[in-house]
């Protein structure tokens, strides 16, 4: 007879492991003493009855592990503060690695995972674009025509096709004129886009005007409080927008923008001169709740096709594209292999933490030993090992989030181009569990895996002087030297690309644009207004403001151009080659700049031959004069003197005839990094025939030119408060502030460089460590032997240096890949200079020597009697 | 033992039991001692529950007999009282009879619970 099976299947579940066979045996053996249903009865009986006690039991058990928790931190925190080095080393290494790896993860988790606020139907919005087969698809660029954009409403499945066209404004108010990004919009954009004004109301039909005669206007919140002090009676009240009144009727809700930083929108109706071949226009289409995308674009494209057959002149070769929205934003491939990156760069802390774990482990073979000697299982020296990890990565990951909810806030705020105020990464709380759950992860991985291993010690060996813990077999040993080459090799290929970086910012900071940028201001205004529709006009109100500057105390002279020298170019055009007439094939590429009579004084230049222009021509929309640099001057004449000849510029389908009055030094206007053979090739005209609205002024003053910057803002505005003075800046202020972005990533580039080095010689000092541990006998045997300590010590510095040779000869390789890749990013350094790749190995040699130097130094220490006693 | 701990009254049995077996407290032995002197079934779980908190205790401890001598024979758990089982016990029997005659109460079953 045999015991019920599912009651002998629970007595066996249910007890402890100790006592199961013991439980099994009892009842069995008290069943057979039984006889009949009453023993099953009793088996049955007894089983149950046994279920409650033992369940307790082991509740009980569960619930007593935390009750030696508190001990253990208590341990833990005690060994780690008699090693502060060994706790401040690894603190920083996982602060690093879990800070860049949350930072990169707020970006992912801002671009890619938060909802777009457009409402509901979000997922249906899509940017529609126009393509060419020979335009490459820039998608910011590649917009619509809008008699094609009208077109496209007559699509099926879409609800909705809207148009944005970005422009920039002056608005000025009694008190102030400002430079404003705005956009003019069809008036079905923003109830599209599902977002209501938070005050008024958004713009109908009957808004809807041509451009340049708005009536209304709808502003952001951030313009309401910025300029308007966020007065609650703003709306229905009137400012001047380009010199015009238009009418605020609403303001949109907190931190909205569209398309991009736009503080301003106005109702848009296109003219019907608007052109077909005048794609300007950003266009937005909410597709039908049933339609894919695929759909959309095949409906599209049926449009664009018979387009084309229709007006050939026009739309001969274009067809449309759609994009969900969130696409067109933000492509979310550059985030995806950023997180790759730094999970790489967090495995890589893991091993580095785990390899110190284990290097420590090997001075504390004597503490593990003694401690199991003394009745500590095994699982429980894991536990008080994982739980020194545990605290280690808790510090780390803090300190990691502190640093990344700043590195965050650095990131938006320094960001040449910012996101989407919809994707603004910040630290939520999402990204703060997910900071959690990883810095558990990196506890276990980093803790659990070294633990495992040193904690296989043998009590019995307790208290030998030799005892050492198990610190792995040779081939883990191979990869784990694998591992640190390749940090080296990767710290070297960083070291060369952020040396290059370092060079060419500096490079673009200094770089000699054609004059001395230290004693110049230089600011931008804009002519607005119906009354400056004149050019002449235009020109003589620039001539008088320069005339009024001048006048300023402290300033030397002042003059007058389309854009700022080192920061932009002029207007791209050609010009018939003087030795091929007529023939358009040899037309030269030249940049066209307007010029007052005293810009050069102004740069303190003077002219190589004959004279800059005068003030009435200045002023007049018809004078033919232009004054050409010396590049062009030698390209078009060479060997003459350019003075005297005729230069005949395209205008669309003509020539104008203009005559060189005078030669300009060359000069750089396009910022450093940007010039082309174009850009440096420049013609001059007269403020007045360029007829430029943009002015730039440039004041070469006595002391430091920031202290004119009121001035010089007070006196534009004293001869027409409707112009916008903006982007003032000391022209040594302005370079710096161009080339910020290189300076930027130079410096970055060489924080991650020491960093990757610092990891290196980290990975370097754990190895050798343990190598060191693990060959403690074989030193032993070669000192007994006769083998001398300096002999030893540099066998183990070998162990350095064939680390270093390893990884310098894979960095190589790596580093030849990046600089061929940042070769065309360069401003005049070569990325292949020996002193750019010289020091980068000294250093790295250097490090890695350093770190294998106290290990090397602790192998020649060891006492041959005793590493011999050991076995 | 802390003080304010008192033993529950099934631990006063297993210690019982455990000192009056001796050499042969295994846990069946101790089982059936109980069922014989309270004259009530008494479940197996509870009596290895107990005797691994006393343990837990220090109340008692035990060594493994040598294998029986049969096929797959195994090493059985033999508890003993440790001295602080002893000191224990010894207190809470002497306060339980002096607690009895203070009331003069004595159950004529002489039934647990």
């Amino acid at each position: 007879m045999t015991p019920p099976r599912f009651s002998r299947w629970l007595a066996a579940w249910l007890s402890p492991r100790a006592d199961r066979a013991d439980i099994l045996a009892d009842l069995d053996a008290d069943f057979s003493s039984r006889t009949g249903s009453d023993a099953r009865r009793w088996y049955r009986r007894q089983v149950w009855r046994s279920a409650a006690p033992l369940l307790r039991r082991r509740l009980h058990v569960l619930t007593a592990w935390p009750r030696g928790f508190s001990q253990d931190v208590t341990f833990a925190a005690r060994s780690l503060r008699a090693a502060p080095a060994f706790a401040i080393g690894v603190i920083l290494m996982l602060a690093i690695g879990i800070g860049a790896h949350i930072i990169v993860s707020a970006v992912v988790d801002g671009v890619l995972l938060r909802p777009l606020p457009f409402g509901d139907h979000s997922d249906r919005l899509v940017t529609i674009h126009s393509l060419h087969p020979t335009i490459a698809p820039d998608w910011d660029d590649a917009r619509v025509s809008y008699p094609d954009l009208v077109a496209m409403r007559h699509a099926e499945g879409f609800e909705a096709v809207e148009g944005v066209l970005p422009r920039n404004v002056s608005l000025s108010s009694p008190e102030q004129a400002n430079r404003v990004q705005a956009a003019s919009i069809t008036p079905g954009l923003f109830p599209m886009l599902g977002i209501t004004p938070a005050l008024g109301r958004g713009f109908t039909d009957a808004d809807a005007a041509l451009i340049g005669h708005e009536t209304s206007a709808i502003i952001s919140a951030s313009l309401w409080h910025g300029m308007f002090g966020g007065d609650p009676r703003i709306v229905g009240t009137s400012v001047l927008m380009n010199g015009r009144a238009v009418t605020i009727i609403g303001v949109m809700p907190d931190h909205f923008s569209f398309p991009h930083e736009q503080e301003l929108w106005l109702p848009l109706r296109a003219d019907e001169t608007t052109g077909r071949a005048n794609r300007a226009y950003f266009a937005v289409g909410l597709l039908r709740a049933a339609r894919t995308i695929d759909q959309g674009r095949a409906e599209l494209n049926a449009i664009a096709a018979s387009l084309a057959d229709r007006y050939p002149d026009t739309n001969r070769g274009w067809s449309a594209y759609a994009m969900p929205i969130r696409s067109f934003f933000v492509s979310g491939k550059s985030q995806t292999s950023m997180l790759g990156a730094v999970t790489l760069v967090l495995i890589v802390v893991c091993a580095n933490v785990a390899g110190l774990i284990v290097a420590r482990g090997v001075g504390r073979a004597r503490e593990l030993t003694l401690r199991a000697a003394l009745g500590a299982g095994r699982a429980r020296l894991i536990r008080l090992l994982v739980t020194e990890t545990a605290l280690l990565s808790i510090a780390g990951g803090a300190l990691g989030l502190l640093a990344a909810s700043w590195g965050v806030r650095a990131l938006v705020a320094w960001s040449p181009e910012p996101p989407p105020y919809w994707a603004t990464p910040e630290i939520d709380l999402r990204v703060a569990l997910f900071a959690t759950a990883l810095t558990a992860a990196v506890a276990l991985v980093a803790g659990l895996l070294p633990a495992i291993r040193i904690s296989k010690v043998d009590a019995s060996g307790a208290l030998l002087p030799g005892a050492r813990p198990n610190v792995g077999s040779p081939r883990t040993r191979r990869l784990q030297q694998w591992l640190v080459a390749g940090q080296v090799a990767f710290s070297f290929a960083l070291l060369v690309g952020a040396g290059l970086l370092t060079r060419s910012a500096n490079a673009l900071l200094t770089a000699d644009g054609g004059f001395n940028p230290a004693p110049l201001l230089s600011l931008r205004f804009y002519i607005a207004g119906d009354r400056y529709d004149d050019p002449n006009l235009r020109g003589g109100v620039v001539n008088d403001i320069v005339e009024r500057l001048s006048a300023l105390p402290g300033v030397i002279s002042a003059g007058s151009t389309g854009s700022i020298p080192t920061d932009d170019g002029g207007d791209g055009t050609r010009v018939e080659d003087p030795a091929a007439p007529g023939d358009a094939t040899r037309e030269i590429g030249v940049q066209v700049t307007p010029a007052g009579p005293t810009l050069f004084s102004a740069l303190n230049l003077s002219l190589i031959d004959g004279r800059t222009f005068t003030a009435a021509e200045a002023a007049d929309a018809t004078s033919d004069v232009v004054i050409v640099n010396a590049r062009l001057a030698a390209k078009l004449w060479p060997g003459d003197v350019a003075t005297g000849h005729t230069l005949r510029i395209r205008d669309e389908d003509t020539f104008v005839s203009t005559r060189v009055v005078g030669v300009a030094p060359n000069l750089v206007y396009e910022e450093f990094g940007e010039e082309t053979p174009q850009s440096q090739l420049m013609v001059y005209v007269p403020t007045a025939r360029a007829g430029w609205r943009t002015q730039a002024l440039l004041l070469r003053v006595n002391g430091d030119p920031a202290s004119l910057a009121a001035a010089a803002r007070a006196e534009v505005r004293r001869v027409d408060p409707g112009f916008a003075v903006y982007d003032v800046m000391t022209m040594t202020d302005r370079r710096g502030y161009n080339h910020w972005g290189n300076r930027f990533m130079g410096r970055v580039a060489s924080d991650f460089a020491l960093v990757a080095l610092l990891l290196a010689a980290i990975g370097a000092y754990s190895i050798a460590s343990y190598t060191v541990a693990q060959r403690t006998r074989e030193i032993g045997v070669r000192l007994a032997l006769g083998s001398s300590r300096s002999r030893i010590m540099r066998l183990f510095l070998g162990l350095g240096g064939r680390l270093a040779l390893w990884g310098g000869a894979l960095g190589l390789v790596l580093a030849a890949v990046v600089a061929r890749a940042l070769a065309g990013d360069l401003f005049r350094v070569s990325p292949w200079t020996p002193s750019d790749w010289i020091t980068p190995a000294m250093l790295l040699i250097l490090a890695v020597l350093a770190a294998t130097y106290l290990p090397a130094r602790r192998a020649s220490r060891v006492d041959p009697a005793i590493a011999l006693r050991s076995e | 033992m802390p003080k304010g701990e008192f033993l529950g009254e099934f631990e006063i049995y297993v210690l019982l039991a455990v000192k009056r077996l001796g050499d042969d407290a295994y846990g069946i032995g101790i089982r059936h001692a109980i069922e014989q002197r309270t004259g009530r079934e008494t479940a197996i779980g509870a009596v290895y529950a107990t005797l691994a908190r006393l343990e837990e205790k220090s109340l008692v401890r035990h060594a493994l007999s040598a294998p029986q001598p049969v096929a797959g024979g195994r090493g059985r758990k033999c508890y003993h009282l440790t001295p602080a089982g002893e000191r224990a016990l010894s207190h809470s029997t002497t306060m339980l009879a002096r607690m009895m005659s203070d009331a003069a109460v004595v159950s004529a079953k002489g039934r647990a619970r």
